[in-house]
């Protein structure tokens, strides 16, 4: 039986069956995998970098889908966003003021918001369509996706090497981190299972006897990272 | 009395104008979503920028309660930062011109 967070020392720890550890790591690496397909979609040439998300797949054939902890060093611009100093952490998730200069990366290039539904949750518009003038939202996009998409894939990667170790020992610099990437699953697994609003949200706590099996399980999935995350928001919040 | 040196009849409106370009003129909203936990919303407000518990909490209730909130109000190039910020976290987030 799983047991959630509990602080000790400068870690926050969990004991998880292995299985389950086997689980989420899966999940995170899955998701790690959607936005590794979204970079080498965005790295074909310019003049095909809009409107070709529907060609995901074939972009997507040099990964070794069964992996369950794939490297996540061979991506050509890894060495872009090198964590900062761990005093503000959200520096380390590549996130400052200096990545979104005009002129850091690309002017006026656009790019489309993703196609497949669970990575336009994780990759959301800037703007939205109400607020935006013509081509807006997708300017947005191409200067500051990149960020957000390098940021999740550390935060994930890093997810799949902790949930490799029993206990899972999560050090508290990463703590924040961590609970990111079980919230990017958390948003994945919501859009495969149809979450779009509170209620249905109430509905999924019921679906254990859903006559779906996909649907059974995504949810006993999206009932256990909830609680894991929740877990580590509790043993955060106690320590201060 | 003293007759100004130089007052072009345009000036007022180009000082307003560029006032209010340095003032707050883009807001962060951040969006109800029924998948973020409460807690995990509260913690990213609290930790990304800084504000008490109590602030964080009743921002993170509005957004729950009124389906957004307006979190905070500055620059273009500041507010895009905390869309950026807040997308890193989960969070539905979008940026919005104040006067719009």
């Amino acid at each position: 039986m799983a047991r959630g967070f509990k602080r000790q020392g400068a870690e926050y720890v969990a004991t998880l069956d292995k299985a389950e550890a086997r689980l989420v790591a899966n999940l995170a690496a899955d998701v790690l995998e959607m936005l590794d397909s979204r970079v080498q979609e965005q790295e074909l040439p310019d003049d095909a970098s809009v409107g070709l998300a529907g060609h995901a797949g074939s972009a997507h054939a040099e990964i070794d889908t069964g992996a369950a902890a794939p490297a996540d060093e061979d991506a050509a611009d890894s060495s872009a966003a090198e964590p900062a100093g761990e005093d503000r952490w959200w520096e380390a998730l590549g996130l400052s003021n200096a990545d979104l200069m005009p002129g850091a990366s690309g002017g006026e290039r656009r790019r489309a918001r993703p196609e497949d539904p669970a990575l336009a949750r994780l990759l959301p518009d800037l703007i939205a369509a109400s607020d935006a003038t013509e081509g807006e939202a997708e300017r947005l996009r191409a200067l500051t996706e990149p960020v957000v998409v390098e940021g999740k894939r550390e935060a994930l990667a890093e997810a799949v090497r902790l949930l490799t170790a029993h206990p899972l020992k999560v050090p508290a610099d990463s703590a924040p981190r961590f609970a990111s990437a079980l919230n990017d699953i958390r948003l994945v697994l919501a859009e495969r299972l149809g979450i779009e609003t509170a209620e249905d949200a109430e509905r999924i706590h019921g679906a254990e006897d859903s006559e779906d099996e996909m649907d059974r399980y995504l949810a006993l999935l999206y009932g256990f990272v909830s609680w894991l995350q929740e877990s580590l928001m509790t043993a955060l919040l106690k320590r201060r | 009395m003293t007759v100004a040196t130089s007052a072009p009849v345009a000036a007022p409106i180009e000082a307003t104008e560029l006032l209010h370009e340095l003032e707050r003129p883009y807001l962060l909203i951040v969006w109800d979503d029924p998948v973020n936990l409460m807690s995990y919303v509260a913690f990213v407000f609290r930790s990304y920028f800084g504000f008490s518990d109590e602030h964080a909490n009743a921002l993170m209730l509005q957004v729950h309660e009124d389906g957004q909130a307006m979190v905070s109000s500055g620059t273009k190039e500041r507010i895009e930062a905390d869309v950026v910020a807040m997308h890193g976290f989960g969070l539905q987030a979008t940026l919005r011109r104040a006067d719009a």
